[in-house]
């Protein structure tokens, strides 16, 4: 009787009725119809602990710092640099949309924090580039699933503490699936710019903005970024573990600092080595793309530093993206803030609101054992492990239409994961299969969440992107395929590392 | 007719003053919100101190900023919906779903202000330790001689004032679609967006 609310929000959903009230309507009038009144007093309150959440308030963060950057002037100077790096090819800030969601996706480790904060600044951004936005607005929703499945991850946090595995061991195996989902849309991303005839904008170096010199302080601030940040990468190449390191690299391991100032050298000399064959039209787009691209560095590096929780990360990179748009820049007043930070606010209220009421349809999901009764029916059909795989894949993208992966790993895997590991399945393999397919789900109608947040942020209707994103969620499907036969797809990393 | 009309742009004034006030105090509040984790940060990194109370005080500027900014979002169709079916549909039919599903989403909103003000005025309510820490160890307290303490409640107000004034909108939106169903839309005249409103993702 319970499990009557998944036809009824799926009626709602179709009417036109918005997804908020939907996923509470539903779920209510049958609460109520069978007298279970405290359960809707449960789903109240499951909507505020589902909002009062510290890692949420990273979506606010996310969407201000974006904010910034667009009004500051910043998603055009990736845009620029973006040009100028593969604007001679078909589909070239796609591409990069594509691979900005896997760098990001070494930072947020959520797809709508993905969305929101690509989003904001590159669908506008590949709009002007001559993209139509539900195209721009498909390729972000599209590649933003890789935030979850490429570490640090949250889905991967909660399947690790309900499936007691090692969350390292979930981390590396999340590398190469992660990898393989980006690769394979920017491959769909070069055949359809091929049949489509996306704009090739030409690396736009004989533009007046790239001709022009980059302001004194931004210079110096690009240089020191720069040369730092290539310092660090060559202490991340060649520094050695304080555990196992012997003489001069075992004093650098002790002493990043010193580290740090010796490998400020090379970094110079590979700077002025490379200057000479880079002409001063690039170099001055490229200086410019510097402080922006040092947005995702903080956050990467502090995350993964063990420096700041994702939330403070986001916040840091709101506070840099103002601090730069404002006295690096010059590009922001003080007379654009109120309107920047009232419409990440907005933004943000309508995503936090969702979040909620996601939590609370979890209650109900839960109480109608909507999902196990599911998962029953599919196991009565065969014994057979392959195929069995194959249904449970159905299964998972079924559940992953209706339910965020969070939720529905809290729900479903307690349940799936035992059955598949006595059948011979390793544990990490299937936590891999579910995590990617519920992922993929977020991109999926009736309640893609991600589909939203796409909508919210671009502006274009959801049917338009679930239309759009059709060819993107068929090679995700594909992968998905891949990781669920190809068991070393998940397992090589975690083996290599000795996890 | 004129007397649903007139009821109509008194409150349509009221909500889009209500409105605008929250929207100001919101973007302040996400200011503070950024300022607060950025204070967590210092204290922690740079004097070697974590504070207690940044975390919750974040997030309950957080649930201010929510409530008092959704409803506008709300009212400009910032809730996301699939509305495949009301663009295929003639003036009656889209007329009735529209009814159909205002009312719904009006007796939605009601349950929430009911469950949101019943866990406001909860019996069993904590004080918030975080920010009761805060108050202490700012010497506020002392400073002003009164012994505050501050309660979850105050935190829980915030989605009480956003279902209430949600509500509100839902009855403005409900009256709007009826006026505009019977009298044409020039006598039930849709409120203006704020600017920054229509700007898409520009």
């Amino acid at each position: 009787m319970l499990a009557l609310f998944l036809p009824i929000f799926l009626v709602l959903l179709l009417i036109g009725m918005p997804v908020f009230f939907a996923m509470l309507a539903a779920p209510g009038f049958i609460l109520f119809a069978n007298g279970m009144d405290r359960d809707i007093a449960l789903m109240y309150r499951n909507i505020y602990s589902g909002v009062f959440s510290f890692p949420l308030m990273a979506i606010p963060f996310f969407m201000l710092a974006g904010e910034l950057m667009n009004r500051g002037g910043i998603t055009f100077r990736l845009v620029d640099f973006s040009q100028a790096l593969i604007g001679q090819l078909r589909g070239g800030l796609a591409q990069v949309n594509i691979l900005s969601s896997m760098l990001f996706a070494g930072l947020s480790g959520s797809a709508v924090a993905d969305t929101s904060a690509l989003g904001s600044m590159l669908i506008p951004a590949m709009e002007k580039n001559g993209y139509s936005r539900r195209y721009a607005a498909a390729v972000t929703a599209a590649s933003s699933v890789i935030g979850p499945i490429i570490p640090p991850s949250g889905i991967m946090i909660i399947y690790a503490y309900v499936m007691e595995v090692s969350v390292a061991k979930l981390f590396a195996a999340g590398i190469i699936p992660g990898i393989l989902v980006g690769g394979s849309l920017m491959v769909l991303v070069n055949f359809q710019a091929r049949k489509e005839g996306f704009p090739v904008a030409g690396r736009g170096l004989d533009k007046p903005e790239a001709l022009q010199p980059v302001r004194k302080l931004e210079n110096i601030c690009a240089w020191i970024f720069a040369v730092s940040g290539l310092a660090l990468i060559l202490m991340a190449a060649f520094g050695g573990d304080a555990e196992t390191a012997t003489g001069m690299s075992l004093y650098f391991a002790e002493n990043p600092l010193q580290f740090f100032a010796v490998s400020l050298i090379p970094s110079l000399a590979i700077m002025f080595g490379i200057r000479p064959f880079l002409s001063v039209p690039f170099r001055n787009v490229a200086k410019r793309a510097v402080l922006p691209l040092l947005t995702p560095v903080i956050i990467l590096g502090g995350i993964l530093g063990g420096i700041f929780t994702p939330t403070e990360a986001s916040a840091v990179a709101a506070f840099y993206a103002l601090f730069i748009g404002m006295f690096v820049l010059g590009t922001l007043t003080l007379k654009d803030l109120p309107s920047i930070f009232t419409k990440a606010a907005m933004i943000s209220a309508v995503v936090l609101l969702l979040v909620g009421a996601a939590m609370a349809f979890k209650t109900v999901v839960s109480l109608s054992h909507a999902a196990e009764l599911m998962a029953e029916w599919i196991l009565t059909l065969t014994a057979n492990p392959l195929i069995l795989l194959f249904l449970i894949n159905l299964l998972l993208f079924i559940v992953g239409m209706f339910l965020d992966a969070g939720p529905a790993i809290i729900i479903l895997g307690p349940i799936l994961g035992p059955i598949f590991v006595s059948l011979g399945v390793d544990p990490v393999h299937f936590a891999m299969i579910m995590s990617v397919n519920l992922t993929v789900g977020l991109i999926t109608p009736p309640m893609g969440l991600v589909l939203f947040v796409a909508s919210s942020v671009s502006g274009e209707k959801v049917e338009i992107i679930a239309k759009q994103i059709l060819p993107f969620l068929f090679v995700e499907m594909a992968v998905i395929f891949l990781i669920t036969y190809v068991p070393a797809v998940s397992l090589t990393i975690p083996r290599l590392l000795g996890l | 007719m004129a007397v649903l009309s007139g009821f109509h742009a008194l409150l349509a004034r009221i909500n889009s003053t209500i409105l605008s006030i929250g929207r100001s105090i919101s973007w302040v509040l996400m200011v503070l919100m950024v300022f607060v984790i950025l204070l967590q940060v210092f204290y922690r990194y740079v004097l070697n101190d974590a504070l207690s109370w940044p975390e919750e005080a974040a997030l309950s500027l957080m649930i201010w900023m929510m409530g008092l900014i959704a409803p506008s979002a709300y009212r400009w169709g910032g809730f996301v919906s699939i509305d495949m079916l009301s663009d295929r549909l003639s003036s009656l039919p889209k007329f009735i779903l529209q009814m159909f599903l205002i009312s719904v989403a009006t007796i939605v909103t009601a349950v929430l202000l009911r469950e949101a003000y019943v866990h406001y005025s909860s019996p069993i309510l904590f004080n918030s330790s975080g920010l009761n820490r805060m108050l202490q160890d700012s010497g506020i307290n002392e400073a002003l001689g009164t012994n505050m303490e501050f309660r979850a409640a105050y935190i829980y107000l915030g989605m009480v004032v956003c279902f209430a004034v949600m509500l509100s909108v839902n009855i403005e939106l409900l009256i709007r679609k009826i006026g505009q169903f019977v009298s044409g839309p020039e006598s039930f005249p849709e409120p203006p967006a704020p600017d920054y409103l229509s700007a898409g993702a520009e």
